[in-house]
């Protein structure tokens, strides 16, 4: 038994190698390929894949007179955030990366950075908004997700001018990270407004019955519901408040509305919900790798034949940036400089004006709202970049 | 009236962990097999409901009985053929057994269905009835319903006919089932059956009131062994008791003390009965622990 | 015969020091987890395989021993180090305290009470915000030093749990307490005639398991640095333990630690291989263990390895 024991051992040992091919730049990425979040981590890597296509074809990213081509190695951490970390740490002591883009998911990517940061590698990541991310000190993480505190407040901002005035606003949340933090920030968003919360609930991660809640929210009445958990919750809520006739003016989740299948699992049911989303495709920014974000977006739907979900653009602005810091840097190798490339960093990209603060945490991009209409994703605020009126108040459930 | 809602709400949920308790308890009852594998063969039946109105536009009340046979004869051959080897050894074997087999088929649904949220929304979906204060939504009605008319098909079955009986013989003195000429192979792998066949049953009716996906099937195990354990192994009418039970504590609790702690309470009502009287509600020592 | 098993235990302990100084980062982190669950396992069996108790629920005091090193150290600013005897102290009296009604339960009534104690733990857990950050999560003070300091310093870190796990357990065995341990699994009945204080020696028993599984998951959570009751009280790393347990054979000292690290390294090489399917490869296994060597490995092929004895279980506990 011993002699099978030291035999996997021994073939495992073989069986590690390092890469440096001198004319490409590799980065790392430890995604959710498999397990529970492998279609928003199938998304995200898409992003990265078309980012990486679209620099190749011009040549590579350019440092000085050279162009580097880009590689990307992968692992897939089963959508487990103790995989993910121990991945990570394989990049960048086995595989010798220290370029990493960043997994999807505020967990995994809380438990990633801690290797990157303790290893001194930098992550730039366009898959988690959890406040907490990045108040730990860190100095090589650089998220591109509006924060989980900010996800609500456009939507808040956009129905206080609305008519009839909305006054009061309950808010449930998952207990869970990034749910949290959201319905937080959502409170103190409604404060700044004038609101009045009414109701602040939070329940268990994963549960399938909310009856007991939407009934109470039923008895207060609120003008505007917020919920502020995952996509299961959401459909949930959905159902349950048809089921109860509770009508409230508005309604606006933090996931869900912006996925595909929102529209699929409720059918009718889904007209005239809210939803924040981090990007959509109908925002006119310009790219300095792709034009503009509609160059992207049909880019995107030329590769792949669907329309992208804001996971992929989140990983292909992750690219965008990371190489707009190496050009501007202007070496592949030296940390610092990139590093500081990324502190400063200030253009406008697809996903929107990306600038970070101390922490790495991106300021001023605040989130778009959307709202189905007929069956659709509209993106209803900011005006500027609109494609249809929000639709105030919302009809009854049919 | 809220309290009478919650009330209500409790009820018509407890039917639900009824109808997900009953096949569990039946096979633990006489079979002494604990399957940790339930939840995810209810959730096959609820993606059998969900592929058939997605693609045949087949209302799900009317494919029920598919999902219930598909469900039937996956658990027979389950039974004969797998779980049937290792039925003498040790019960932790087939704990654990029951439990590689969970980890296989919520991975297969992951890799071949993905892990999003599916659910099924017919038109009449949200549709309720009003009664003064209280709000009843049909569906949940509906499926209160089904619960109770299966629970009582399923009594009727045990006690009236001669397989139901054979059936309650074999968990009570499997020598002597033998001798009577009755092979206890097939009652296993019948009773199996009917457990997964009702497994099936309740996935199907989930996949109407909230949204699925394979890695809830643990969570949806755990209920039925509450239910189990509150109204005694093998017992019909215990599961009927324990579902309901169950029901209006989590929507009660969730009243009173929070949402939050509603799943700590459940558990913690299952802890103390196991305490109490672990033999639950309305069970004796329950039939296998006789002789095991 | 003891001496001669004695010696080869030594040399591989003596290997898996050297290691570190050999291979890379990322092996290190595999054996690692693999000493945890080693020791997860061998602290587990002194209430499973000696006493014959499933505790199928074990993981409860895992997940405590995290939370009190996470909360000693960000609440209290306690050195790491210092919070391990609170670990295995919160397990003593968790495991003395529910003890007393639990461990009147027996066999399957047992496991599950585990389980649903480890449930409710981990729902109060997510609910006590204030003091363990609930949902959350918990982050511990990050480590200061060099990388590669870091991952020896825990790779030594879990080998010596392991060790002391492995150490506690044969002392164990050796003691009075074993004997009666074993009495009991044998017999429980027959043991009590006998005069043998059951309900002492088992909770003894239970506390001693508790103890060595709360000092891992004190580790656990330093060595992660970010904790939450949904990755701390996991339900499947009970059943990974459970069947080590099981493979590497439950009535001796080093068979849960055989058991690890065979299921561990072949966890390892099917991820690397399959990795679309690896799930149900791994599935597959548990069930392929099960139906084939549910005595463990060495118990089933004693002799030799052979076929026949492979089908043998087969035979054996067919209906």
């Amino acid at each position: 038994m011993k002699r099978i024991i030291f035999a996997l051992v021994a073939f495992m040992l073989l069986s590690f190698g390092a890469n440096a091919n001198a004319d490409e730049i590799t980065f790392g990425a430890a995604l959710s390929l498999t397990g529970k979040l492998a279609k928003e981590g199938n998304l995200v890597k898409s992003g990265y894949e078309l980012w990486k296509e679209t620099v190749n074809k011009k040549g590579g990213i350019k440092i000085g007179n050279k162009s580097y081509k880009v590689n990307i190695k992968y692992y897939d951490d089963e959508s487990d955030p103790n995989r993910g970390a121990k991945l990570v740490e394989k990049l960048i002591t086995e595989d010798k990366i220290k370029l990493i883009l960043g997994p999807y998911g505020s967990e995994s990517v809380f438990a990633t950075s801690a290797i990157t940061e303790k290893y001194g590698a930098i992550m730039v990541q366009g898959g988690a908004a959890a406040d907490k991310l990045y108040t730990r000190g860190f100095k090589n993480l650089f998220g591109i997700y509006t924060v989980a505190t900010e996800y609500m407040d456009d939507i808040l901002e956009m129905l206080k001018n609305k008519s009839p005035k909305p006054e009061t606003v309950a808010i449930i949340y998952s207990n869970d990270l990034f749910s949290a933090q959201v319905a937080q920030g959502a409170k103190k968003s409604a404060e700044k407004y004038g609101y009045k919360v009414v109701l602040y609930k939070d329940y268990p991660k994963g549960t399938q019955d909310l009856s007991t809640v939407i009934v109470e929210i039923k008895g207060k009445n609120p003008d505007i519901i917020l919920g502020c958990g995952h996509f299961q919750d959401t459909i949930v809520i959905v159902k349950q408040s048809k089921d109860y006739k509770v009508n409230p003016k508005a309604i606006g989740f933090s996931v869900g509305p912006a996925l595909p299948d929102f529209v699929d699992s409720l059918k009718g049911d889904a007209e005239n919900v809210l939803g924040a989303a981090q990007w959509t495709t109908t925002l006119k920014y310009k790219d300095p790798v792709f034009g503009s974000n509609t160059e992207f977006v049909k880019a995107y739907k030329a590769k792949y034949n669907e329309e992208p979900a804001y996971h992929a653009a989140g990983g292909a602005a992750a690219g965008v940036i990371f190489q707009r810091a190496i050009e501007k840097a202007g070496t592949k190798d030296d940390l610092a400089k990139i590093r500081a490339a990324l502190s400063s960093y200030d253009e406008e990209t697809l996903y929107g004006r990306i600038k970070f603060d101390a922490t790495g945490k991106v300021v001023g991009k605040g989130m778009a709202v959307i709202q189905i209409q007929k069956g659709a994703q509209k993106t209803v605020y900011p005006e500027a970049v609109a494609e249809s009126k929000a639709v105030y108040p919302k009809p009854a459930w049919k | 009236m809220i309290i009478l809602q919650i009330l209500v709400n409790g009820f018509l949920l407890g039917g639900f962990y009824t109808l997900i308790g009953v096949g569990f308890t039946l096979v633990w009852g006489v079979t002494n097999i604990i399957n940790l594998a339930h939840g995810a063969i209810a959730l096959l039946g609820a993606y059998i409901t969900y592929f058939i109105f997605q693609y045949w536009h087949i209302d799900p009340f009317i494919s029920l009985p598919v999902s219930f046979l598909s469900m039937f004869l996956f658990g027979y051959i389950l039974q004969r053929y797998l779980m049937n080897l290792v039925v003498k050894a040790q019960i932790f074997m087939l704990l654990i057994l029951t439990f590689g087999l969970e980890i296989f088929l919520v991975n297969f649904m992951t890799t071949f269905f993905s892990a999003d949220f599916k659910s099924v929304t017919p038109d009449y979906a949200g549709s309720s009835l009003v009664l003064g204060d209280i709000v009843i939504p049909y569906i949940r009605l509906g499926v209160f319903m089904i619960c109770v008319v299966v629970t009582l098909i399923m009594g009727f079955f045990l006690d009236r006919t001669w397989t139901g009986k054979a059936i309650k013989a074999t968990s009570l003195d499997i020598e002597a089932a033998m001798m009577s000429g009755i092979n206890p192979s097939k009652i296993y792998a019948l009773t199996f059956a009917f457990g997964s066949g009702l497994a099936g049953l309740s996935g199907s009716l989930l996949s109407l009131t909230q949204a699925f996906s394979p890695n809830i099937a643990g969570g949806l195990t755990l209920r039925a062994f509450i239910v189990s354990i509150l109204g005694g192994l093998g017992r019909i009418e215990g599961a009927f008791l324990g579902g309901i039970i169950l029901g209006i504590v989590e929507t009660m609790s969730s009243y009173v003390i929070g949402e939050s702690y509603k799943n700590a309470i459940a558990f913690g009502l299952m802890v103390l009965m196991l305490i109490i009287k672990p033999s639950g509600l309305l069970g004796r020592k329950y039939y296998a622990e006789v002789k095991h | 015969m003891l001496n001669r098993k004695f010696f080869f235990f030594l040399a591989f302990l003596f290997i898996l020091v050297l290691l570190p100084f050999v291979i890379s980062g990322y092996w290190l982190r595999v054996l690692t987890q693999t000493f945890l669950f080693a020791a997860i396992a061998t602290g587990s069996n002194i209430i499973i395989g000696y006493t014959g108790y499933p505790a199928f629920g074990n993981i409860a005091f895992f997940g405590v021993g995290a939370y009190v090193t996470g909360v000693l150290m960000t609440k209290y600013q306690m050195g790491f180090l210092a919070t391990m005897p609170f670990c295995a102290l919160s397990g003593i009296i968790l495991a003395a305290l529910l003890g007393i009604p639990i461990l009147r339960l027996k066999g399957h009534y047992f496991a599950i009470a585990t389980v649903g104690i480890m449930e409710t733990i981990r729902e109060l857990v997510d609910n006590m915000t204030e003091l363990t950050g609930g949902g959350l999560g918990l982050t511990l003070p990050i480590m200061q030093g060099e990388p590669e300091f870091i991952y020896k310093y825990f790779y030594f870190a879990m080998l010596i749990c392991l060790v002391f796990a492995l150490l506690v357990s044969f002392i164990v065995s050796k003691i009075k307490l074993g004997y009666a341990l074993k009495a009991i699994r044998v017999d429980e009945d027959a043991a009590s005639v006998m005069g043998i204080n059951t309900p002492l020696y088992k909770t003894a028993a239970w506390a001693v398991s508790a103890a060595i599984v709360g000092v891992c998951g004190g580790i656990y959570a330093y060595w992660l640095s970010y904790i939450d009751p949904h990755t701390v009280f996991v339900g499947t790393y009970s059943v990974k333990m459970f069947a080590m347990i099981l493979l590497g054979g439950g009535t001796t000292v080093i068979g849960p630690m055989l058991g690890a690290f065979i299921l561990e390294l072949i966890s390892e090489v099917v991820w690397s291989k399959f990795i679309a399917i690896h799930g149900m490869v791994l599935g597959l296994l548990i069930i392929f263990i099960i139906l084939f060597l549910p005595k463990g490995l060495f118990e089933t092929f004693k002799g030799g390895f052979s076929f026949k004895k492979l089908l043998s279980n087969l035979r054996e506990n067919k209906l």
